[in-house]
């Protein structure tokens, strides 16, 4: 059942106030069980921000890894180098 | 913003024309098809195939694949564009421009590289792994002495020099691999740092910033405890001028550093000293700042405008004599804030370090006395103490001439009976000549001499009070303070100037949630907006047609465009914009236009 234009300025005003209330989380979960009932423009707008947001989360998230492997890698390339000085020293 | 010009771009995409509007003249393009928009953001990431891991790459191709509408490519280019600007911050070369979603380039084949200019064919040009490897301090600068010997090419050849690095590989025949100027600048603009040769300690001896910016020197900061976070959140004057302060200290990235530190405190440790420094830096301008806006009256504005007759006219538009420049006072101390809010802070601690001097040298007794002569001397000319500059002419002959003969006129014109007779017998004359023998003394008195201590503070003064002048002239006298100075004096309200207040700020946000929970686009209240609103000139002439298109098409009342809505962070709140402006769009068209 798609929801009309009152009904989803009904939606808007109590998403607006638990946002103002502060309740993040309890707003999400509002606005994620009312997305199939609002109508097919806006649902596909909002759903675009989710994606696009869940997209950039995890690609930071990789990017962070991949940091941490480079990292790694040149610490492991640095030990290679001083355990190959310690035999030409011995 | 983005969301807005998406859907310009999109709406001429499907009228087949330009989003530039009726009059650019561009060529209308045909409207893409889904699946010419796949094409390109395949080609897109392909692009920047090599800045993700292989498991990202192909969840985002089986994304584009399963994209059924153009809300969801355009997400993907959004996307696509968080790996590009990252790119361009690592020092590789821009894009001509920014990307339109569905106008994407085909990637370029990279430049060749340039020859360098006095590398020989001998040296082999080397990989950049381990050039992005060596270490930059280690780096030595030495003198190119060419075939010619030291003194080649005669007096006042400039000298050439090249850079040597004990860890880069060596030539061929074993000598050391030279690199150039060019080379040199590049490695160190790739390494992020300033150049070694430039030590610290002769930076900061110059005034200038330590070679990192955000390097907190302790004894810059003695005595100053910074204020948290949370302290700042709590007071909306410090949220907003820290925002604006982070906005300015890194643009562009300040928005998303919020955002991040707001949603999951997601900061590398580099971001983590960037805000421990401007929580340093903002208390301290903060504290300088109170300390100066403290002793800033009425008094400093009629010395500005007697030093610049032009600020006149924009503070006599709100202010005067019986309120004590009130207004321009209360404009000038929030000015001087958001001049300390700026990164560099040079105006700032100009007008801070003048500030302070002349408190002190306004409580010497040297200037005490000269004060109490002007005050005795102007009592004595029948004028006020404020008006002694516009009296008293005293630089030359003529002045001098000029003054006596507008002293004389103003003594006798206040007297009357015996007084009138005494005054004509020669008693004014005596009174006149006494006055200016005093006057001259004063100017004697003000011209600087070696040994006269009095000259010297004069001085100092007349200079400080000159620097306070200049900037409150420069800032006041900007084109858009003058505006609304005018504005607010027309309208007899408070002046108000829009300004870049760096990222939205929490209790901004929430006070617009709030607004919106209490229905503001509900149908009759958005009715009140549109029949409040400021209508065309013609508007009673048009048709109900043409009043209906500028309903739907041009009416956008800024009382629903909170400030710096446009900076708004994070998913919720980009939600609540989304709907609010699909609500608005909608709800609109029903209004009466009657």
């Amino acid at each position: 059942m798609t929801l009309s234009v009152e009904q989803s300025a009904a939606v808007y005003e109590k998403y607006a106030r638990l946002l103002a209330e502060g309740k993040e989380d309890e707003a999400g979960k509002y606005i994620g069980e009312q997305l199939p009932n609002l109508p097919e423009d806006l649902r596909n707008k909002i759903i675009a921000l989710m994606l696009n947001q869940s997209l950039i989360d995890e690609a930071r998230e990789l990017e962070t890894i991949h940091g941490i492997q480079e990292a790694g890698l040149a610490a492991a390339e640095k030990l290679e180098e001083l355990k190959k000085n310690l035999k030409e020293d011995k | 913003m983005l969301a807005r010009r998406l859907d310009d771009e999109a709406l001429a995409e499907l009228e087949g024309t330009p989003a530039g509007g009726a009059g650019a003249e561009v060529t209308p393009r045909a409207p893409l098809t889904l699946d010419e928009r796949k094409e390109r953001l395949r080609a897109r990431l392909n692009a920047v195939k090599g800045k993700m891991g292989e498991a990202h790459f192909n969840k985002l191709a089986r994304f584009i694949d399963e994209a059924e509408n153009d809300d969801q490519t355009r997400s993907m280019h959004q996307t696509l564009e968080f790996y590009e600007p990252r790119r361009r911050r690592r020092g590789e070369e821009p894009p001509p421009g920014p990307p339109r979603p569905d106008d994407v380039p085909e990637p370029l084949p990279p430049p060749p590289r340039p020859p360098r200019p006095d590398a020989s064919d001998a040296i082999p040009p080397p990989p950049p792994s381990w050039e992005s490897r060596l270490d930059i301090k280690k780096f030595k600068r030495v003198r190119d002495i060419g075939p010619g010997g030291r003194w080649a090419g005669g007096f006042g050849t400039p000298r050439r020099f090249f850079y040597v690095h004990p860890d880069a590989p060596r030539n061929p025949d074993g000598s050391q691999r030279r690199f150039t100027e060019e080379e040199y600048q590049e490695l160190i603009r790739q390494a992020g740092e300033s150049s070694p040769d430039e030590p610290t300690v002769g930076r900061l001896h110059r005034g200038e910033a330590p070679r990192d910016p955000f390097e907190i020197n302790k004894r810059e900061y003695i005595g100053i405890r910074p204020k948290s976070l949370r302290e700042i959140a709590a007071n909306e004057r410090d949220q907003k001028f820290f925002g604006e302060f982070m906005a300015n200290l890194i643009p562009g990235e300040s928005a998303d550093l919020f955002a991040r530190a707001m949603q999951d405190g997601d900061l590398t440790e580099r971001e983590r000293k960037i805000v421990l420094y401007a929580q340093y830096e903002y208390t301290k301008r903060l504290s300088q700042w109170e300390k100066m806006s403290a002793n800033i009256t009425g008094k400093h504005v009629e010395q500005a405008m007697k030093r610049y007759p032009g600020l006149e006219a924009a503070v006599r538009l709100n202010d005067s004599t019986g309120n004590n420049f009130a207004i321009t006072t209360k404009v000038w101390k929030e000015e001087l804030m958001h001049i300390a809010m700026r990164k560099d802070a040079g105006d700032f601690n100009e007008v801070y370090e003048s500030q302070m001097k002349l408190a002190k040298l306004h409580e010497t007794r040297r200037f005490k006395n000269w004060d109490g002569d002007v005050s005795a001397l102007c009592k004595r000319a029948h004028v006020d103490s404020r008006d002694y500059d516009a009296v008293f002419n005293m630089k030359t002959m003529r002045g001098r001439g000029e003054t006596s003969k507008w002293l004389k006129l103003n003594l006798q014109k206040d007297l009357t009976g015996f007084a009138k007779i005494t005054g004509a017998l020669g008693l004014t004359r005596f009174k006149v000549h006494r006055t200016m023998k005093e006057a001259n003394r004063l100017e004697r008195k003000k011209q600087e001499r070696w040994l006269s201590p009095t000259s010297w503070t004069l001085r100092d003064v007349n200079k400080h009070e000159g620097t306070l002048a200049r900037v409150m002239a420069l800032t006041i006298g900007e084109p858009e303070k003058l505006r609304a100075l005018t504005k607010a004096a027309m309208r007899n309200e408070e002046m108000q100037i829009e300004r870049d207040a760096g990222p939205r700020t929490r209790a901004g946000t929430n006070a617009e949630y709030a607004t919106a929970a209490r229905g503001e686009l509900s149908q009759a209240q958005l009715q009140q907006t549109f029949n409040r609103a400021a209508k065309p000139a013609a508007w009673n002439t048009w048709s109900t047609a043409q009043r209906e298109d500028w309903r739907d098409n041009s009416w956008d009342p800024p009382e629903l465009h909170h400030e710096g809505e446009e900076r708004r962070v994070g998913m919720w709140a980009q939600i609540f914009s989304a709907f609010k402006n699909w609500l608005f769009n909608d709800q609109k068209k029903k209004l009466s236009v009657a």
